[in-house]
């Protein structure tokens, strides 16, 4: 009884604690999420894994400082590579898929029960703009060498694999120059 | 310490270069569409790396002295611009924190407020800050440290009186039973050779047809010793609002009969019958009471140790000695009997706090409903029945007290012991005083 009694009263200040901005990003993650999964249901109908994807999305908007937001992400792309969505298609996932992803950041900055100030969502204006603006050159070119036909794969796929995986390793190592 | 890639970076570059390499493995470039943003995203958070020539960010206390109910401020500023700083303080039970969870994230400053519950030392936790780009993308921790707050108690009580039992200064405002240059009219006399022309009363000279003056008694100042019984602190957990405990009530009447003395013109000293707030010499002056709050900011609130009774060394005669104590000791009852034996004009101040052992608490300090739920009996449910057992026994040495002509007053401001000290000088025989006429 007292274990019940205290494990409440830790829920009750654990919900206390959050101020009300940062539930409203979590609805706001939480919608962003569904949209991309009611998307992909909507377009290649409704499976098993838009159940799986579905508690994923919850699961990530529950946990968002965790790597749950990251897999929950992974899975809706796996989704949409598996039901083959053609690029306009993809558009919408993309766009939902890019709010999820400036959630799940905000609600990582500070701590949980931090007040945070406007302006550091403010701030995320540029990068937003430009992943957009990516996205849209990425649909133009895509719908322009719709027509083109790839290469074999085999070097060429090995080679574009090494070279992004070479980028991710030298993006994420944090270098000297970076130690204080 | 490092500057780190924060989990957003990370989850942006691998979903970037996931979905580039499922794109090249599947052999559709459409994929690249939902990589497309994550990439960009990774490639900015690269370049918003920052440098390695940045200094880490500086925190800023407000005051490093203040009073009981003033806050401080912890102000911590990035030492670049554009960068998220977010810093948190651990809240702890002797502060009251704004915002109120003690963190708070916004963009280069950021400013936290911490409000003492208790007069004294408050040694406060390093604040612990995380310094971030705008983006969000690299973030480097720090722990900054704070040092202590000094906390003066507040002496802002309302009520005054400037009667004392026995003035025994040579000059000052306090009338004195004594005669002399004064302005209090002490009797009407005939004259003698010496006496001012200006104070002749023409009115009883005329009515009687023999030359009669005014005669004055002096006025005067006094010693003022100030006696805190800080042997005990005497309080229950669920007790709030100020004086929740008998040494802050204890500390509260000693800054504020002090400040009131001093304004006066007094020699104010102050003598702790325990070892937590520390002696002072009587002197006079802003200055004394300046060096008085300062000597309570810097005490160490915690429940003092039991190192026995201390007693007053030094005394003379006719001095006013204010004993603040909760009057829960045998020997402050003794030592009490003994100045008054010393001749010193005692007064008794009982900082018991008032609502303790008082069965009819106010609704102030009832538990919340959810607390009465989730702990119906709570331990110590029954201290206050206990206390006021205590209490009837005290009663009995309060009793006594008085019938050997020592008033005992509770803590209810200046007022209140201005008014006793009155009583006391009216009743005071002239013969212990000095005996003057």
């Amino acid at each position: 009884m007292s274990d019940i009694a205290d494990w409440l009263a830790d829920a009750y200040e654990w919900l206390r604690r959050r101020p009300w901005p940062h539930w409203v990003l979590r609805a706001v993650m939480l919608a962003c999420g569904l949209a991309a999964q009611g998307w992909i249901a909507l377009t290649a109908g409704a499976s098993f894994w838009a159940l799986l994807g579905c508690a994923a999305v919850v699961a990530g908007a529950v946990l968002p400082r965790t790597l749950v937001p990251l897999l929950t992400a992974g899975l809706l792309l796996v989704e949409a590579a598996a039901v083959q969505l053609s690029a306009l298609a993809l558009v919408p996932l993309t766009v939902a898929l890019l709010g999820w992803h400036v959630c799940a950041t905000l609600l990582s900055m500070g701590m949980p029960w931090a007040r945070v100030g406007r302006q550091v969502a403010r701030g995320f204006a540029l990068p937003v703009a430009a992943a957009l603006g990516a996205t849209a050159v990425t649909v133009a070119v895509a719908l322009i060498g719709s027509g083109a036909e790839l290469p074999e794969a085999g070097p060429l796929t090995l080679i574009g694999v090494l070279v992004v995986l070479l980028g991710g390793i030298v993006v994420l190592w944090p270098g000297g120059q970076a130690r204080r | 310490m490092t500057s780190a890639p924060t989990s957003a970076l990370v989850r942006a570059v691998l979903l970037g270069c996931g979905t580039a390499v499922l794109a090249l493995l599947t052999g559709r470039p459409e994929l690249l569409v939902p990589a497309a943003p994550f990439l960009v995203w990774s490639v900015l958070g690269v370049l918003r790396r920052p440098p390695a020539s940045e200094q880490p960010p500086t925190v800023h206390l407000s005051a490093t002295s203040i009073s009981a109910g003033q806050a401080v401020g912890v102000t911590v500023t990035a030492s670049a611009s554009d960068r998220v700083v977010d810093a948190a303080l651990r809240p702890t039970g002797a502060a009251d924190l704004e915002p109120e969870w003690g963190a708070v994230c916004d963009v280069d400053t950021v400013q936290l407020k911490v409000r003492p519950r208790r007069w004294g030392r408050l040694d406060l936790d390093p604040v612990r800050v995380t310094v971030t780009d705008v983006w969000g993308m690299w973030a480097a921790h720090w722990q900054l440290p704070l040092g202590r707050v000094d906390v003066s108690p507040s002496a802002t009580v309302p009520g005054r009186g400037d009667a004392i039992p026995h003035p025994i200064g040579m000059a000052g405002i306090h009338a004195s039973p004594r005669p002399g240059d004064g302005s209090a009219l002490a009797d009407i006399r005939r004259f003698q050779p010496g006496d001012r022309l200006n104070r002749i009363n023409w009115r009883v000279t005329s009515r009687t047809g023999i030359l009669h003056t005014n005669a004055t008694s002096s006025d005067r100042d006094t010693d003022v010793l100030l006696v805190a019984d800080t042997l005990q602190d005497v309080t229950t957990g669920d007790l709030s609002g100020p004086y929740a405990s008998s040494l802050d009530e204890t500390v509260s009447a000693v800054a504020s009969l002090a400040e009131h003395y001093l304004r006066l013109g007094d020699r104010v000293g102050v003598h702790d019958l325990g070892r937590v707030i520390g002696d002072l010499p009587p002197r006079t002056g802003v200055r004394q009471y300046s060096v008085l709050t300062a000597q309570l900011g810097r005490v160490s609130a915690e429940p003092p140790r039991s190192w026995g009774l201390r007693p007053v060394g030094r005394l003379r005669p006719g001095t006013f000695a204010v004993v603040c104590t909760p009057l829960l000791d045998s020997a402050v009852l003794t030592e009490i009997a003994t100045l008054t034996r010393r001749g010193a004009a005692v007064l008794v101040v009982d900082t018991l706090p008032e609502r303790l052992g008082r069965l009819d608490r106010s609704a102030l300090d009832h538990p919340s409903l959810l607390r009465r739920l989730l702990d119906p009996v709570p331990p110590g449910a029954l201290w206050e029945e206990a206390w006021a057992l205590r209490r009837l026994e005290r009663d009995a040495d309060v009793q006594r007290l008085r019938e050997v002509g020592i008033p005992v007053a509770p803590w209810q401001g200046v007022g209140g012991i201005a008014a006793l000290a009155a009583t006391l000088a009216t009743q005071r025989p002239a013969a212990r005083t000095g005996g003057a006429r």
